[in-house]
């Protein structure tokens, strides 16, 4: 897989072999995998302890739809740009530059729902890139891995985009 | 007595005033590049600031990244959540 910005400050997958075009095309499916409770807790965290019970509904009946439909629409946004994909000989990705945080926040997301999901701790997450994946676990913890390093190299784009 | 006049007076300020911490939590899975990309863009720190709070997350575990009034806290809380962050808020000791 080649990664390169362009001029118009957005960046471009190429050369996606089968197995990472795949990871790929998980990703909007795996970000919008809140279904568990584990995943729902992750995704939508306690505001605080202190912060009263008129505050908590308050919180539920209009931050959290909020939030959601902020997920939920950097989803679509990926989801949209991976059609690209769709034809099957089709190996490369754009990626407008007004799409990168979209991006950052689906791949996020993806991350938590797996990791919450599969129930990763420490120890796992440290297991960089294990080059083994014998079962459904594995491909699991490559997965968040793989979108931790797609992610890693968008923010490090973004950072020259703001050196320039 | 003037003197005791104004004690109380500072003391009701107190607590209506109580300041709020904005605090980030540790999870294995945010990368730290990203957490402090989220500092920089949610209270302008600087990029030094920014990773000081990253790396107090990563070692300590939590770290108080802002103090003040509770609707700024409020809004702040929201916006982390919006990056996927744990953040809460709690009255300050």
């Amino acid at each position: 897989m080649y990664f390169r910005g362009d001029k118009s400050g957005g960046v471009r997958l190429s050369k996606l072999d089968p197995f990472i075009k795949q990871l790929l095309l998980s990703l909007p499916e795996e970000a919008g995998n809140t279904g568990s409770e584990a995943a729902q807790d992750r995704i939508l965290p306690h505001p605080g302890k202190d912060v009263g019970d008129d505050f908590m509904d308050l919180w539920r009946e209009e931050i959290q739809p909020e939030l959601l439909h902020i997920f939920q629409s950097s989803v679509e946004t990926v989801r949209g740009d991976l059609q690209q994909l769709d034809e099957g000989t089709k190996n490369t990705v754009k990626i407008p530059g007004d799409h990168k945080d979209a991006w950052l926040n689906a791949l996020n997301q993806a991350r938590l729902c797996i990791a919450a999901n599969e129930e990763f701790n420490e120890g796992d997450m440290a297991d960089m890139m294990n080059p083994r994946i014998d079962n459904e676990r594995d491909l699991a913890l490559f997965k968040v891995h793989f979108f931790g390093l797609l992610q890693e190299l968008l923010l490090r784009e973004g950072q020259e985009d703001g050196s320039k | 007595m003037p003197d005791t006049f104004t004690e109380e007076k500072i003391e009701t300020q107190e607590s209506v005033d109580v300041p709020w911490n904005v605090v980030v939590h540790n999870d294995p899975v945010n990368l730290m590049s990203y957490v402090t990309m989220v500092f920089q863009r949610v209270f302008g720190y600087g990029k030094e600031r920014a990773e000081k709070h990253m790396m107090e997350v990563h070692e300590l575990g939590r770290s108080i990244v802002w103090t003040g009034n509770r609707e700024p806290a409020e809004l702040y809380v929201q916006q982390l959540h919006g990056y996927l962050l744990l953040a809460t808020m709690e009255k300050s000791q």
